[in-house]
């Protein structure tokens, strides 16, 4: 992909629209696919993981252009390696980075060579978590690990298969635990299934407690070159409550399966317009689903 | 400083339901017990807008609500369900033209090709085509394209002289090398293809050696296979180690006069350690990420990095461009013209085309820098020299559009010809593997990372 950036584009924006705005560039810092972000409504700001240099980029929110971001974590007490998701809770101040068998909590505030003030894992947690959410409301921390990336250390495609690349797996499940969950904490509700197997980034609708995940279930692409079923069109986005528990079916399911999607990426939510905006990576598109139902 | 007060009394009015709710109920399925520690997290907050979530406004009446927590919402009914996950999208964002990001000059054949991303496509237009000024757009001669093709994110391409075979590298989501006939079109198979480590983005031929070198972004390297190589063959050479100085390096461009590489850094890097298993069971394979350092990551400033082209191991380079005079800004595209010792770099933030000889070291400025509204150089990924007619190439991903202009051209020059992919007021979205969304509720605004 030859140019990673964040563009931002006006909610109703439809077809092949400029965005109204892009971070992006040498001052930015940002090296290749950007596989998250969060964005921190309270303090009006954008956090974006870097892969390759173990930090993660706090940007004003208004950010535009190739600017510099206005914090960094980074270097050897924070523990980084290859975030490449990343959640932050404006109301009590703190970002959660998952990275295979731990999540690290830092103060919303750091900057530079900082230490988390948590670390979630160890045996009893169950993570793997290849992406988290927030619901701060109920003050929950919510982890996802895809069956695709339920490897320790490795993520999707190649690194389940490389005999370098890997540890053992881990069972894939959505985790809810106590926000300030710390160490070997287990989890207090644990959403199994088919679909919360395959479950990818999240989003919430704290005020509700919703969750909403991208479910991308199916042929990822493999060593050996078979790529049927890739293009299948059975992705999704699912919704659960944060309650839900067990093997339990998504309440609802948005853009399918077997609609349009397929290889849904992105995930986020407007409640007050009760849209659900979903990014396709092999249709290189964004889709807005209005859903009322999913915010009642 | 009242707002405070009374945030914080309404958050002891939250407390004390909580507790007496908790005392009440026995064991449902509800919200957690709320420990003091929510006293200690409350704050005074920004202030903000939109009702989406957490603000300063909302925040109070969020926390109020946990002393009777969201009740667990009965399941919607099967037609509901079925209505929904049957239920179009309102909007779609997309970009419905090709995007050029990288490209090669096949004098022999008097064609270019171009690797296109945002509809997984190889392109191969006349040379000399030319977009008339009114024409929205130019018809590619053959398009490589379809579910068959192993084409995703395709942004590096070589043409192999002798046979005019194209050779296609995906830098993400597929790890694989494709290789067709040059008459290929539609969607058709490769006729062979080679596993890649992962994230290759930059790829050229050593003749010579009959060998075909790749940047390795995810591992900092640049690996080497023989140019007949397929399936799951492994490379015969690999460069890489903290010594190289390679840091997420993008472009890269062999000169037969010399025999030295040249490869474009965009800075981030991180510490590995050696160890483990051969991964895929070669020897040679870059080490991986999973032998990563945590901690080790840092941030460079953006470089051209020089080796001999049979340099392997943790080598250092023999010459390294990179200081604030070079003009360096996330240079992603490098070709090298052997008889005016010359290097062109594209550099896509920048929307320039910079110069450098082949001999420069240090943090040295640019001979001749290619920048401006009438070059019509919009996000360059994509740079290429035909060395017969002395022309340098330039694939725009800002502008759907591949420029052509005289090698030794400066400044803000109208190009000789254009190759368009959309009308030129159209803009261009660039999206590519639109990844990770959220939504700016402070704007109305909807965030997508490529």
């Amino acid at each position: 992909m030859a140019h990673p950036q964040i563009a931002a584009f006006a909610r109703l924006a439809n077809g092949g629209a400029k965005p109204a705005r892009a971070i992006a560039g040498q001052n930015t810092l940002f090296s290749r696919t950007i596989h998250d972000m969060a964005y921190d409504n309270v303090h009006d700001e954008i956090l974006v993981p870097s892969f390759y240099a173990f930090a993660i980029l706090t940007f004003r929110g208004d950010a535009n252009g190739n600017v510099a971001p206005v914090r960094k974590i980074f270097g050897p007490h924070t523990r980084l390696k290859n975030p490449q998701a990343v959640a932050v809770d404006g109301v009590h101040g703190e970002i959660f980075v998952p990275q295979g068998n731990q999540v690290l909590v830092f103060p919303r505030e750091a900057d530079g060579d900082v230490a988390p003030i948590r670390v979630v894992e160890g045996p009893d947690t169950g993570l793997g978590a290849g992406r988290v959410t927030v619901d701060p409301v109920h003050n929950l921390l919510i982890a996802a690990n895809a069956s695709g990336e339920a490897r320790e250390g490795g993520f999707g495609g190649d690194a389940g298969r490389d005999a370098g690349g890997g540890g053992r797996r881990r069972v894939a499940a959505i985790r809810i635990f106590d926000r300030t969950a710390n160490g070997n904490a287990k989890p207090l509700r644990v959403i199994t299934g088919k679909a919360a197997d395959d479950a990818w980034l999240m989003t919430t609708y704290p005020e509700k407690g919703v969750i909403f995940a991208v479910v991308r279930p199916g042929n990822t692409g493999g060593l050996e070159g078979d790529i049927s079923g890739r293009y299948a069109l059975d992705d999704y986005v699912g919704v659960w409550s944060i309650f839900d528990n067990g093997d339990v079916p998504p309440r609802l399911t948005i853009g399918g399966p077997g609609l349009l999607l397929k290889d849904a990426r992105g995930i986020a939510v407007d409640p007050k317009s009760k849209d659900v905006m979903v990014s396709d990576k092999t249709l290189n598109a964004v889709f807005r689903f209005h859903v009322p139902e999913a915010f009642n | 400083m009242a707002h405070v007060w009374t945030i914080r009394l309404l958050v002891l009015v939250a407390l004390l339901a909580t507790a007496t709710h908790v005392f009440l109920s026995s064991g449902t399925p509800e919200t957690k017990i709320i420990g003091s520690e929510r006293l200690v997290s409350v704050e005074p907050l920004s202030e903000t807008s939109g009702e989406l979530c957490v603000t300063e406004e909302t925040a109070p009446t969020l926390m109020a609500k946990q002393a009777s927590p969201s009740p667990v919402a009965q399941r919607p009914g099967d037609a509901i369900r079925a209505q929904v996950a049957a239920r179009k999208p309102v909007a779609t964002l997309r970009d419905p033209r090709n995007a050029f990001a990288g490209l090669v000059i096949d004098p022999v054949r008097n064609e270019v090709v171009i690797a296109e991303e945002n509809n997984f496509s190889v392109l191969v237009y006349d040379r000399m085509e030319n977009t008339p000024p009114r024409a929205a757009l130019s018809e590619p001669k053959r398009i490589i394209q379809g579910e068959n093709t192993y084409l995703e994110f395709a942004c590096g391409v070589y043409v192999d002289p002798p046979t005019g075979d194209v050779y296609v590298i995906n830098n993400d989501t597929l790890n694989w090398m494709t290789v067709w006939d040059r008459n290929a079109r539609g969607n058709a198979k490769p006729t062979r293809k080679l596993h890649t480590p992962m994230a290759t983005f930059g790829i050229v031929g050593d003749e010579e050696n009959q060998e075909l070198l790749m940047t390795v972004q995810d591992d900092h390297a640049v690996v080497t296979f023989k140019k007949n190589a397929k399936d799951l063959q492994g490379p015969v050479r690999l460069l890489q180690g903290p010594k190289t100085r390679m840091a997420d390096p993008h472009g890269i461009a062999v000169d037969p006069k010399t025999g030295l590489i040249y490869v474009t850094n965009w800075g981030t890097v991180n510490e590995r350690q050696a160890g483990g298993p051969p991964r895929f069971g070669h020897a040679l394979w870059p080490i991986g990420r999973n032998n990563n350092i945590p901690g080790s990551g840092r941030f460079e400033p953006p470089s051209i990095t020089v080796y001999r082209k049979d340099a392997s191991g943790d080598v250092a380079p023999l010459r390294v461009i990179q200081g604030p005079k070079t003009g360096l800004d996330w240079p992603t595209s490098i070709a090298v013209h052997p008889d005016r010792g010359e290097i062109f770099v594209a550099n896509d933030t920048a929307d320039t085309v910079t110069v450098y000889r082949t001999i420069d070291n240090g943090d040295v400025a640019p001979i001749r820098v290619l920048k401006g509204p009438r070059s019509m150089i919009k996000n360059p990924t994509g740079v290429a020299l035909d060395l017969v007619n002395n022309e340098l190439w330039v694939a725009n991903f800002g502008s759907h559009s591949a420029t052509v202009f005289p090698v030794d051209a400066a400044g803000d020059p109208a190009p000789k010809r254009v190759i368009r992919s959309g009308r030129p007021d159209e803009g261009a979205p660039m999206l590519g593997n639109p990844h990770t969304m959220a939504y700016d509720s402070k704007r109305d605004e909807i965030l997508v990372s490529n």
